[in-house]
């Protein structure tokens, strides 16, 4: 198979740009999507079913359906209802957020589910009020068994953020659609953006099993 | 588990069962040829009037001139609608598919990778406004921000004209993307084939938009049929495409998907 | 005197299973109430309605006056005074065994953490665990947990002390050197209920002993009548069958 590696020398400096943004959008919408997803999980833990209801509804909607619609819900309808027109950067970062803030706030539920009981009766029975013992007792554990599945949460992130590309957000598979289209040529584009992902997932992972001794 | 729920479930495997059937039958339409060779081309049916899914039939200006073309030769053939990136991997590789019959633009780089049929149709760019825009001619365009479907021609000349990272470009997936754009607020223009933008204005007159032709700083350019390099099937083809462009049965499809002739003088001298 | 913990009429049940019927107990300041009986007999959901951790659907409990039941209350002040010890001991932890009996003086009480730290090692001193202060609980034996756990509730300086099966959960070797720093606690004369299958205890530091079967108290008196002379039918099986 012949490779042209001229083109992707080529497309090297866009493509390198692209990456940043990639970074810049995972990031904000992991912070963001994880806030809202703590919220989203307390909520979803709510003592009352009717309370529950609208959590459980968000969570369902955005699991539940293609990030691709999502996307183009945020850019087409959303973002121009409160902005007045589509802006790019708004939809990554709102669209990724809302629908990290939905896995998140899962995990959230999960970890704070998994710590035993136990452990909120003893700081309970010193004294404690719930707020205390979620914040000195059961979130600093379930935080430590959450670390795994938020790093997975990530790394799937950086790969969603591709979808990006169908609202033209000027990303890694952004830059590889136009290489493609300027040379009608799909490995080196296609091959090169795959590298790029790689690299940057495999070394989100070496950090996170570092935060995970850590913790 | 009640009644409603076997229904459910047999309504279930009944669409699954439809949608394989529907799959299988893969659009393709057998020539008359009596010669045991048969050539199967790719395309990217998503470019309407050009080539597009009229729910699983393939259709389109492409797909009649290629009925007529192969006609002339006398071969069996068939489409199947692949999709982009499959058609231009595999007819870059020839075995499953021979040629990429897609409104494929004949440009240089291109040509570094692939052969070219002789052109067979003639396109210019477009751009789409609203009505009441400011923007006359395609330079204009050079501080707005524009929309276009990526890995067009339309792409490659406003890459040109604006710059290939500048971030007012805006390339999508499909010119429908890009069309949205423009009805959002988000591009204050969007550059496509004429063929596209005429039938966009046409088919939705509420939004207020017109067209406007450049040729001066778009200039003409030329479809081809996609083949591998080397191809034997460019011997094979090209002279059934200039017998139908000369003999009028080209001009005859053009008309009936456009409403007027087609400069026939121009597209046999080009290439 | 006014009893420190005053029972009255008070009904428990988990959905459509009722665990607990009409209980009526009053407690003593510097009394031991060791309650008994079988397994599924409401004793532990009894022990954990006096600091509702587990929520009375009828009845009241009144603690120094105060009635738990009354909507004014603060739980959160009424459990400051009531120390309890689980049979599974719930230490935290992610934290070292002095900050696991500092946190509650330091976040509840607002405790400089100087005084909650010389409280810490003076109670770790007492159950004889001084040398553990800096480990974490993972490293402790089952023994060892409990007594720190003991430590953790003493930290509060509560007036009445909770404890829950204490024992259970322990190997055989390790039950006396709980039941050791218990028999101390009771000498300085803490106010203690405890649930337990530890007869010989029961009978040893007992005021009174509670008698449970089937959520409802069935007899009750000192351990030298109650263990000695059982007067109810119910009672002597039981007896019968643990000692």
């Amino acid at each position: 198979m012949d490779f042209r590696f001229d083109i992707i020398v080529h497309y090297l400096p866009v493509l390198l740009r692209g990456t940043l943004f990639t970074i810049g959008v995972s990031i904000v919408s992991i912070l963001f999507g994880s806030i809202l997803g703590l919220g989203i999980g307390f909520g979803k833990m709510a003592p009352k079913a009717i309370f529950r209801w609208p959590f459980h509804s968000y969570i369902n909607f955005f699991r539940g359906t293609p990030l691709y619609v999502q996307i183009l819900i945020v850019h087409f309808g959303v973002i121009p209802a409160f902005y007045g027109t589509t802006n790019v950067l708004l939809t990554s970062f709102v669209a990724l957020s809302l629908n990290s803030a939905a896995y998140s706030a899962e995990i959230f539920r999960a970890g704070i589910q998994s710590i035993d009981p136990g452990q909120r009766e003893a700081a309970l029975s010193l004294g404690m009020t719930k707020w205390q013992a979620m914040r000195f007792i059961i979130l600093p554990q379930a935080i430590k068994r959450m670390v795994p599945a938020f790093g997975n949460e990530f790394i799937v992130l950086v790969k969603d953020s591709s979808l990006l590309a169908l609202v033209a957000a000027p990303e890694i598979m952004y830059w590889s659609n136009t290489m493609k289209g300027q040379y009608l040529r799909i490995w080196e584009p296609y091959l090169t953006a795959a590298l790029i992902y790689f690299i940057l997932t495999y070394s989100l992972s070496k950090l996170l099993n570092y935060i995970e001794r850590k913790v | 588990m009640g009644i409603g729920k076997k229904w459910a479930m047999s309504a279930l495997v009944s669409c699954f069962v439809l949608t394989m059937v529907g799959c299988g039958s893969n659009n393709n339409a057998a020539g008359n040829g009596t010669a045991g060779e048969m050539i199967k081309f790719a395309s990217d049916a998503s470019y309407a009037p050009m080539e597009y899914m009229d729910t699983d039939t393939i259709k389109g200006f492409d797909i009649d001139f290629i009925k007529a073309v192969m006609e002339e030769a006398g071969i069996k053939y068939s489409v199947t609608n692949t999709g982009w990136d499959t058609m231009l991997s595999s007819v870059k590789q020839g075995t499953e598919y021979q040629a990429g019959l897609s409104s494929v633009s004949i440009t240089d780089e291109r040509k570094e990778t692939y052969d070219y049929s002789i052109p067979y149709f003639e396109s210019t760019n477009m751009i789409m406004v609203k009505e009441g825009s400011d923007i006359k001619n395609a330079l204009d365009l050079k501080d707005k921000v524009v929309a276009v479907q990526g890995a067009t021609t339309a792409d490659d000349l406003m890459s040109g004209i604006m710059g290939v990272d500048n971030a007012n470009l805006k390339r999508f997936d499909s010119n429908a993307v890009a069309l949205m754009e423009l009805n959002s607020g988000g591009a204050d223009a969007v550059v496509a084939d004429i063929a596209i933008v005429n039938e966009y204005i046409k088919n939705n007159p509420k939004e207020k938009l017109t067209g406007i032709i450049d040729k001066e700083n778009f200039g003409s350019e030329y479809y081809g049929i996609l083949y591998p390099k080397g191809s034997e099937w460019k011997a094979k083809l090209d002279p059934a495409i200039k017998a139908i462009i000369e003999n009028g049965k080209y001009a005859e499809i053009y008309k009936t998907w456009f409403g007027e002739e087609p400069d026939t003088a121009t597209l046999l001298s080009a290439e | 005197m006014e009893p420190i913990i005053s029972v009255r009429h008070l009904h428990k049940s988990f959905g459509a299973h009722r665990v607990l019927t009409d209980i009526n107990v009053d407690i003593h300041s510097r009394e031991v109430v060791v309650v008994i009986g079988p397994s599924g007999s409401g004793k532990s959901t009894f022990l954990r309605c006096l600091n509702l951790l587990e929520q009375p659907q009828d009845g009241d409990i009144i603690i120094e006056g105060t009635s738990l039941m009354a909507k004014s209350t603060r739980i959160n002040d009424i459990r400051t005074e009531v120390g309890m010890v689980f049979q599974q001991f719930n230490l935290f932890p992610h934290k070292k065994v002095i900050e696991n009996i500092m946190l509650a003086p330091v976040q509840v009480r607002k405790w400089p953490e100087d005084k909650a730290r010389e409280k810490a090692l003076e109670l770790l001193q007492k159950v004889g665990l001084s040398e553990k202060a800096e480990m974490y609980p993972a490293s402790l034996s089952g023994g060892q947990s409990q007594r720190v756990a003991i430590a953790r509730a003493l930290a509060m300086e509560p007036k009445i002390m909770l404890f829950d099966e204490p024992t259970s959960a322990l190997d055989p070797e390790m039950v006396g050197e709980v039941l050791a720093v218990m028999k101390d606690l009771a000498r300085e004369g803490m106010t203690m209920v405890v649930v337990t299958h530890e007869m010989g205890f029961a009978r040893e530091v007992g005021d009174r002993v509670l008698f449970m079967e089937q959520g409802v108290v069935v007899e009750e008196g000192a351990p030298e009548q109650l263990f000695g002379n059982p007067s109810h039918e119910r009672t002597q099986e039981f007896l019968s069958k643990v000692l």
